[in-house]
């Protein structure tokens, strides 16, 4: 730890050197102070990479249910990227990491002002090209998205975190609401999605 | 998925099947490079910023304009000029409002429920701006060419051209009732 407190020359010496003095002090002081600018810096961004290869799927997971094109998809990834980096310096574990992900990464989703997709469903074909699984495993995910896609915004975020084995605290905290008000919001979702299922084994 | 078989656990393997399938390398940039980037947030509101200061130039630039054009009949100079300049700064406020507002919305530390209600909110305010400030600049316009030159035709034609605007408007008045619902 480097003091920051200056301490004077004594005045019995010639100016000179009290100036040299203070020059090198200060000297000092800004190479430490980088040095620990430095190493704090580097931890930041290797917890950011470490945290990313972690929870690259959640987040690709949350990117994919919030878009309908695979521009969309990429454009929100990037914008939860770079949240999550800025929001790193002030992520000091008060909530799980996942929580937060999933804070930051849904409100990246929510706050694009965007003009709405006109054709849906063309090109959803062009966002399913992207899951890369075999066939029975992409019917069952596309359907599922499709079903997500029915429910709004807030419900869409209530039940990703419920999938996800979050607990109601949680997703309490990470919503701004209530144990009960999410019990009886996950009761609901349900009950749509369960009607959304029924449809499309209609069509 | 079969619904009548539907069940949680069910769901939650496609889920995490989902995760899997989609988990790309995110290629997790240079955060020197993350520093620069920006968000489609910070890019509209840039947008919005960029489109009040040239409201504001333009209000005062072009005003003087009206005095000097020669096409110009004598009686609609003042009129055109203060109706423009008007225009022009109520433009501005409304993007000006649109840029702070918007800078409000932190999606580092609010909740979701906050998030999600204040960004629905200034997308209704963005569409309300496009569906009242197109059809006003049109109005304009139109005084601008009935100033500038009183050929019938000239006037027709911005009246068919409305005509076709407001078709167009139809699409912004269904999102603003989406956004509503």
């Amino acid at each position: 730890m480097v003091s920051t407190a200056l301490t004077y020359p004594p005045a019995t010496l010639p100016l000179k050197l009290r100036m040299r003095f203070l020059w090198n002090r200060m000297l000092r002081f800004a190479a430490l102070s980088k040095d620990e600018e430095a190493t704090s810096s580097y931890a930041l961004e290797h917890e950011f990479k470490e945290l990313i290869d972690i929870e690259n799927a959640t987040i690709s997971r949350i990117c994919f249910s919030y878009s309908n094109t695979v521009d969309e998809f990429e454009d929100l990834r990037q914008d939860a990227i770079i949240n999550i980096w800025r929001g790193m310096s002030g992520f000091r574990g008060e909530s799980s990491s996942k929580t937060w992900i999933y804070r930051v990464t849904v409100n990246s989703c929510l706050s694009t002002i965007r003009k709405q997709s006109r054709h849906k469903h063309e090109s959803l074909d062009g966002l399913y090209e992207l899951i890369d699984s075999d066939d029975s495993d992409k019917e069952a995910i596309e359907e599922l998205h499709r079903v997500i896609n029915t429910l709004d915004p807030e419900e869409k975020a209530i039940i990703m975190m419920w999938l996800d084995e979050l607990s109601y605290d949680e997703i309490g905290t990470a919503m701004g609401l209530n144990r009960n008000t999410i019990a009886t919001r996950i009761r609901r979702i349900k009950e749509k999605i369960t009607k959304a299922y029924k449809k499309e084994e209609i069509i | 998925m079969n619904s009548q078989n539907f069940d949680v656990e069910q769901m939650r393997k496609v889920w995490l099947e989902m995760g899997k399938v989609l988990g790309m390398e995110m290629h997790p940039k240079d955060p020197d490079n993350l520093n620069k980037m920006r968000t489609s947030l910070d890019r509209i509101r840039d947008r919005y910023r960029l489109g009040c200061d040239w409201s504001i130039v333009g209000a005062i630039v072009f005003a003087a304009f009206f005095f000097f054009m020669p096409s110009l009949k004598d009686e609609y100079r003042i009129p055109l000029a203060i109706t423009y300049v008007m225009v022009m700064l109520a433009n501005a406020y409304a993007l000006y409002w649109l840029w702070r507002g918007t800078g409000k919305i932190n999606p580092l530390t609010m909740s979701i429920t906050r998030v999600s209600s204040m960004a629905k909110y200034y997308k209704k305010c963005h569409l309300l701006y496009i569906m009242i400030g197109f059809p006003v600049a049109a109005l304009w316009i139109v005084f601008f060419m009935y100033a500038t030159d009183r050929s019938e035709s000239i006037i027709i034609g911005s009246i068919m051209g409305g005509i076709f605007g407001l078709y167009g408007l139809r699409q912004y008045l269904n999102d603003y009732r989406n956004l509503s619902e």
